[in-house]
């Protein structure tokens, strides 16, 4: 009877873990962060979260924008709330006034080890002076 | 009749002929499983420790990045785009990495700014030879032919290293690499700008040795 019973249980298990598996590997939505330079300062920044066990542990403490030559120049400041080391992935993505999109993919995704209890900046350079408007996607892979 | 079906070897031959379909099933299953995908050139590709995609992005994102924004060069690229060419990128590492792909994405993007202009000396022989045939076989009126001599030269050079360390041991394999990128004043021979990308993988063997 007791070996039966852990037939099922590994039967059980068997059954549970490609699910986990899978549901780990879709975890793929993170942080969506977006600022604009121009319009109402009320609106110029605001977050998205796609993920939320990601963000009770990884969140943007800052976004911060200035220009460089015409260029706009971003910098945000990410977090890790918990203990352990986290390997996280980012992107910015470029919009001029009218919110199309500029050089499209022409950045990718960046990896970065955030470790326990520390921030990063990440920052990224606007691709040409039409730029107005950032969005930075994180997640965690 | 039935007590033949109950016969344990019966029973037997029953359960591995199973077993047999069961198995020429999967193997069919498995060659129907290979499928070709398009992916996202954005994601970060980890497949082996070697110079890949992900690399060649961090690295031009870096680097263009950097000398858009390095005070001097902001402050010469304020009124004009000067005019720059790209000498190669000397590979350093043990492997074999196409250099000229990391400093075409960096030359593209800078020219995409708005901040530089570029001539390329990749297609000096063909454009030596247009000229030629333009100005010299008699075949293009000398009304319409584009003159020889009036190209400009270029006043900033882009040139740089790309180094790695490898070192194994233990089951583990960490590779660094590093991108050195210069800009050159090419009349008075200074250097202008000059940045590093460093990038660190590492790769430990799996629980199988595989």
């Amino acid at each position: 009877m007791a070996y039966g019973e852990k037939i099922m249980n590994t039967y059980k298990l068997s059954m549970l873990l490609p699910g986990l598996v899978l549901l780990a590997g879709c975890a793929t939505s993170g942080l969506e962060a977006t600022g604009k330079t121009e319009g109402d300062p009320k609106y110029a920044k605001h977050l998205v979260i796609y993920n939320e066990p990601l963000a009770e542990n990884i969140t943007i403490t800052d976004m911060k924008t200035r220009s460089r030559g015409g260029l706009l120049e971003v910098s945000v400041t990410l977090t890790n709330l918990s203990s352990s080391d986290k390997s996280i992935q980012y992107r910015f993505s470029w919009y001029d006034r009218d919110d199309f999109e500029v050089e499209q993919g022409s950045r990718t995704w960046t990896p970065v080890v955030l470790h326990g209890k520390s921030s990063i900046n990440m920052r990224a350079v606007a691709p040409n002076p039409s730029v107005t408007t950032y969005k930075v996607n994180v997640r965690e892979l | 009749m039935r007590s033949q079906e109950k016969h344990p070897l019966n029973r037997l031959l029953k359960s591995v002929g199973a077993l047999l379909v069961a198995g020429v099933l999967s193997v069919s299953l498995a060659g129907c499983s290979k499928t070709v995908k398009y992916g996202d050139a954005a994601e970060v590709e980890t497949t082996t420790t070697e110079f890949g995609s992900t690399d060649l992005q961090q690295i031009a994102a870096k680097m263009v990045d950097s000398v858009l924004t390095f005070p001097p060069i902001v402050e010469i690229t304020a009124k004009r785009r000067p005019v720059m060419f790209v000498d190669t990128i000397k590979n350093k590492t043990s492997e074999h990495i196409d250099t000229e792909s990391i400093t075409d994405t960096i030359s593209t993007r800078l020219l995409r700014s708005g901040k530089f202009r570029f001539v390329d000396m990749t297609k000096v022989a063909a454009v030596k030879k247009q000229l030629e045939y333009q100005n010299e076989s008699g075949m293009v009126n000398q009304n319409a032919a584009i003159r020889m001599g009036q190209q400009i030269g270029a006043e900033y050079m882009l040139y740089g290293n790309l180094s790695s360390i490898v070192k194994r041991g233990g089951g583990r394999k960490d590779v660094y690499y590093k991108f050195t990128l210069k800009l050159m004043h090419l009349q008075s021979g200074i250097v202008e700008w000059s940045d590093e990308k460093e990038i660190r993988k590492t790769k430990e063997k799996s629980l199988f040795g595989l």
